[in-house]
């Protein structure tokens, strides 16, 4: 469970997260 | 069922840099990066798909995943206020 394999690489299920980062 | 479509604004420009999405909003400068997941959730928008799609998909790729829904939701009402999507 919560593992995904594609081509080879082996993903296990991470919360969906985006990262903001200001303007200079 | 969550049939909602949302769709990536037309001042969001970004691109797939090793799996993870790096979106830019032309309008302020400022610039988002995100993970794995959240990179499969935007570019599954891109493809017109519904909430429940997106889901599903998900839950297909990381069968077994409780918090899948929730999580994408979150994503969803996190994305909707910084205006890099919008309901279509």
């Amino acid at each position: 469970s919560k593992i995904s394999e594609n081509a080879g690489v082996i993903r296990i299920y991470e919360k969906p997260e985006t990262k903001k980062h200001d303007a200079m | 069922m969550n049939s909602q479509i949302y769709g990536i604004n037309s001042n969001i420009s970004w691109k797939v840099l090793k799996d993870n999405v790096v979106a830019v909003n032309l309008d302020n400068g400022n610039y988002y990066t995100f993970n794995f997941t959240a990179s499969l959730i935007w570019q599954y928008l891109d493809q017109n798909k519904t909430i429940a799609e997106i889901e599903q998909l998900i839950n297909t790729q990381f069968p077994d995943t409780e918090t899948v829904e929730k999580d994408v939701e979150e994503i969803i009402s996190y994305w909707l206020p910084e205006k890099l999507i919008s309901k279509k």
